[in-house]
């Protein structure tokens, strides 16, 4: 059986057909097209397929597509405003934190969904934060770096929520 | 009761191909506007090749980096390349850019002569112009040298090579050959806490001190040893793919839950770089290879500080924390 | 200089923090069909029989290949792994089959429908069983085959070893063993290949060299190189694995013969059980130390399980041989360095490449022999070090050497004092 599921993808109202089995990650990635989230291990251990549910960050590959009707999904792509990126992109790229590149839509968005819970965070609490997304070419010391720059406000004032 | 200890390990780690004899290439062409179009196929997996290539090519044209563009997608249209592996990328790539960047000023030259109204000979090349040295007025930027030669039909495309010279054949019996003319070298410290009642060990401090020779860019070679530290942690402590082979392979991991690497939380409370930077005779700009030396010594230096915080030896890797407890009860029930 | 030095963001750095950056796996094609294969599922086995009549008729199904299929059956750096199965197969996990077909799961059902037979063999896993005499074949060649014909053993020979030992007032002994380990980059191992309007055949790869796989896979699929392009340069993490072809032959074959798009994207599972992997290594070091902390003798056997192909294993001894006495100048050294072919996935190149593994156990082992001069792991490295032009244990001269100046340093960072003599000591004589 297969359903077409409302939702709202980046602030846009959309539409995706959806198998019973599908999870948010197929819909995104087969239904829609989106290859910003990654699929890395499609069982909820590598984060790489992070997005935020409303307003919160899941792994994608976790969720069933079926139960995000009426829900709000924010992906990296909805971030960007016009070419101007979120302060936590622009600090990801400039400390140079991402290498290969794969764990990064992923990790910006946990990043995101949780420094819209807390602006004002502790290395430590970011590190917990992230700790449920991997990163094999990186130190992680970069992205705790970026994270940091940013909630101070190194590149910018951080907006509130997702919504521009 | 946590326990702390201290170890430390050296390495040094051959650049390219053991053997030597495994070239590249690299294609540079002026575009109209002036930029430039630089090709090799060498793989981006995050290591930083392509921003390094084309700080190398920059370096060798006396240009910034942001006029280029470089292609490595495909083998119908990137300049050959041998592989993407042994270290080698940043020094090979880097000789067969700057010989590249060589055959492209002389075809400027050669090119320009004939406005300029002189002979290439008595021509000078510098950031990006070319002049007649007697009078720098009469002079060409690169973007009227790629629009004029592209749209006068004559073809400026500057391409260089290099090839590590292949070393003699092995001696059989001795083992004498030439297996690289360049190496990276690097000492590390580690520090660490050692539970003696769980066999748990905690990374607190990491010291690394490596010498890639010339570092071409600071946060791609942070990142690589960032990225090696991480690395070289999880095979000192974690990753075994099937913990009871030889016994048996039919434990095995094929998730990370089993297989277990870092994450955030398993990173070195403190760590610091230092590049010590000599100059490598052979390699472009006196840069070595980084890439895989920086994952080396970590595991050693981790088995050495786990000895000096209880007294055991991790004779196989990794040092888990129920390989750890039982030398520690094995020492116990021995004193 | 005016680039070089330069902390300039990563070129292609904003596309991965918008996820705009394309991998292999992202590449997406009208009228894609996937790929599974039917994999062995024994260590060693014989294939009695296969029959998969039933299986190629099964719904949504466009090609099953076999052996039978394959051009020219053999791939890889040392050109001995079979694209698909032989009769004996050699490690858990071997392909024996490919399908194409319109979706995963009509893949997967087809793959049920094969109906095979096999004869379960007696496999070798343990490289110190493998090596001895009488242990079961992994090979027709033998266990211990090298396949450049030259000797079984790599040595390492400078001085004399026993004339070193009789010099020496400790004679310390160690073995040092390390595990399996997989590359595990994120994005696990992906093809998509297709045939172009012109008749070309193009496969979107994760190889780390391009122009290595298009001319390893040329042989394959006995095509000229105008006909066959690979296109990739931008992938999830390598560390060496993607040295190896784990899926770009079998999509390759399978776009050939259905004239059809065709994916080949590994599990996280698959790439775990079945791809190539960092493979165990066993060291066995015998060092002659004097009390002044000289090294004057070191003897070292090493033993490398290459797996059941050879893949990159017989590099990887190679340059374990060159490298695994460490950053040490030592006169008198014997190194005896071997490969033995086991019934576990093959060995291929991972990030450290049979250098990591052995300096783990060189450099527990010199803490070993300064702890029994009792001297400090520090002094140890100063007092055997090399300096630039000293000769490397392959006999040639050493260009800018530098442990002194990585100890001073690292000694500085972590705080630890030194004498002035090591302080005033230079890799430079």
């Amino acid at each position: 059986m297969s359903k077409i599921l409302k939702f709202n993808l980046n602030g846009n109202p959309t539409e995706v057909k959806s198998g019973d089995a599908d999870t948010l990650l197929e819909a995104l990635r087969d239904g829609l097209g989106l290859t910003s989230p990654k699929c890395g291990c499609n069982r909820g251990d590598c984060g790489s397929c992070t997005v935020i549910l409303n307003g919160d960050a899941v792994k994608s590959c976790t969720v069933l597509a079926l139960t995000i009707e009426g829900k709000s999904v924010w992906t990296v792509d909805g971030l960007i405003d016009g070419d101007k990126l979120h302060p936590i992109q622009k600090a990801f790229h400039e400390y140079g934190a991402p290498q290969c590149g794969y764990c990064t839509p992923g990790m910006v968005n946990a990043a995101v969904a949780f420094v819209n819970h807390n602006p004002s965070p502790t290395e430590e609490e970011v590190k917990d934060a992230l700790s449920g997304n991997l990163c094999r070419c990186g130190g992680y010391k970069k992205y705790v770096e970026a994270v940091m720059a940013a909630v101070k406000g190194e590149f910018g004032p951080l907006p509130k929520g997702c919504d521009k | 009761m946590i326990k702390k200890g201290r170890g430390m390990a050296t390495v040094y780690y051959p650049t390219g191909f053991s053997g030597g004899g495994d070239p590249d290439i690299v294609s540079l062409r002026i575009k109209t506007d002036g930029t430039i179009d630089m090709t090799n196929a060498s793989c981006e997996m995050g290591q930083g090749f392509k921003s390094v290539a084309i700080q190398m090519a920059a370096e060798a044209l006396d240009v910034p980096p942001s006029i280029f563009t470089i292609d490595n997608t495909n083998t119908d249209t990137a300049a050959f390349s041998m592989d993407t592996a042994g270290s080698r990328s940043t020094y090979i790539v880097g000789l067969a850019a700057i010989s590249a960047a060589e055959d492209l000023i002389k075809k400027i030259k050669e090119f320009a002569a004939a406005s300029l109204g002189a002979a290439p000979a008595e021509l000078k090349y510098e950031a990006g112009k070319v002049f007649k040295a007697s009078d720098p007025s009469a002079a060409m930027t690169l973007a009227q040298i790629g629009a004029a030669s592209t749209y006068s039909g004559t073809s400026i495309m500057g391409g260089g090579g290099f090839l590590p010279p292949p070393g003699p054949p092995r001696d059989p019996e001795t083992g004498a050959t030439v297996p690289t003319r360049s190496l990276a070298w690097g000492s590390t410290v580690i520090d660490v806490e050692v539970d003696d009642e769980t066999g748990v060990v905690e990374i607190v401090n990491l010291y690394d001190c490596y010498d890639i020779g010339t570092v071409i860019n600071p946060l791609m070679a942070e990142g690589q040893v960032d990225g090696g530290d991480i690395q070289g942690i999880s095979m000192g402590l974690f990753e075994d793919l099937s913990p009871y082979f030889p016994k048996t392979l039919d434990v095995y991991a094929s998730n990370f839950t089993d297989y277990i690497i870092p994450t955030f939380m398993d990173m070195p409370r403190h760590s610091e770089i230092k590049f010590v930077q000599s100059h490598d005779p052979f390699g472009p700009f006196g840069a070595k290879g980084c890439g895989e030396m920086v994952t080396n010594t970590q595991p050693p230096a981790i088995v050495n500080a786990i000895y000096d915080a209880v007294g055991v030896l991790v004779e196989s890797l990794p040092a888990t924390p129920e390989k750890v407890l039982r030398l520690i009860e094995e020492k116990k029930k021995a004193e | 200089m005016n680039s070089v030095g330069k902390r300039i963001p990563r070129y292609d750095g904003i596309g991965h923090v918008t996820g705009r950056t394309q991998y292999v796996s992202d590449v997406a094609m009208p009228d894609m069909l996937t790929c599974k294969t039917l994999r062995c599922p024994y260590h060693k086995a014989r294939i009695k029989s296969i029959d998969t009549a039933e299986a190629k008729k099964a719904p949504g199904v466009y090609a099953l290949i076999t052996k039978d299929d394959v051009p020219h059956n053999l791939f890889a750096m040392v050109p001995d792994h079979h694209v698909l199965a032989e009769e004996i197969t050699r490690y858990k996990g071997q392909n024996i089959a490919a399908v194409a077909a319109i979706t995963k799961e009509a893949a997967l059902d087809a793959l049920a429908k094969i109906k095979i037979e096999y004869e379960e063999l007696t496999p070798i896993i343990d490289p110190e069983e493998a090596i001895k005499d009488g242990a079961p074949q992994v090979r027709p060649e033998g266990n211990n085959h090298m396949f450049d014909g030259s000797s079984v053993i790599r040595k390492i020979r400078r001085g004399n070893v026993e004339e070193g030992f009789k010099e020496a007032d400790f004679i310390i002994e160690g073995r040092y063993s390390t595990p399996s380990q997989e590359h595990a980059p994120l994005e696990t191992c992906c093809s998509v290949a297709y045939v172009d309007a012109s008749g070309k055949l193009v496969i979107h790869s994760k190889a780390q060299g391009l122009y290595f796989a298009q001319g390893d896979l040329a042989n394959v699929f006995k095509l000229p190189l105008n006909k066959l392009k690979f296109v990739g340069g931008t992938i999830g993490g390598g560390f060496g694995g993607m040295n190896s072809i784990h899926t770009d032959h079998i999509a390759g074959l399978l776009a050939l013969k259905t004239g059809k798009p065709v994916r080949f994207h590994l599990t996280r599972e698959e790439e775990m059980l079945y791809s190539t992997i960092r493979t165990p290594w066993v060291f066995k070091f015998k060092d002659g130390i004097r009390k002044d902390g000289v090294i004057t003798a070191r003897r070292v056997e090493v033993l490398h399980d290459c797996g059941s192909y050879t893949e990159l294993g017989l590099y990887a001894v190679e340059k374990n041989a060159n490298m695994i006495a460490g950053a040490n100048l030592i006169k008198n050294l014997a190194v005896d360095s071997r490969m033995v072919y086991t019934n576990k996935m093959p060995s291929g190149s991972m990030r450290g490449f049979g250098v990591n593994v052995g300096q783990y156990a060189e450099q527990v082992q010199l803490d070993r022999l300064a702890r029994a001069v009792g001297i400090s792991p520090i002094e140890i490295r100063f007092i055997n070090a090399f300096h630039t032009g000293d000769p490397n244990h392959t006999g040639n001269p050493i260009a800018a050497a530098s442990t002194i100046e990585t100890l001073q340093g690292v000694a500085a960072m972590s705080g630890q004092q030194l004498s002035d003599k090591y302080l005033a000591m230079s890799s430079e004589k």
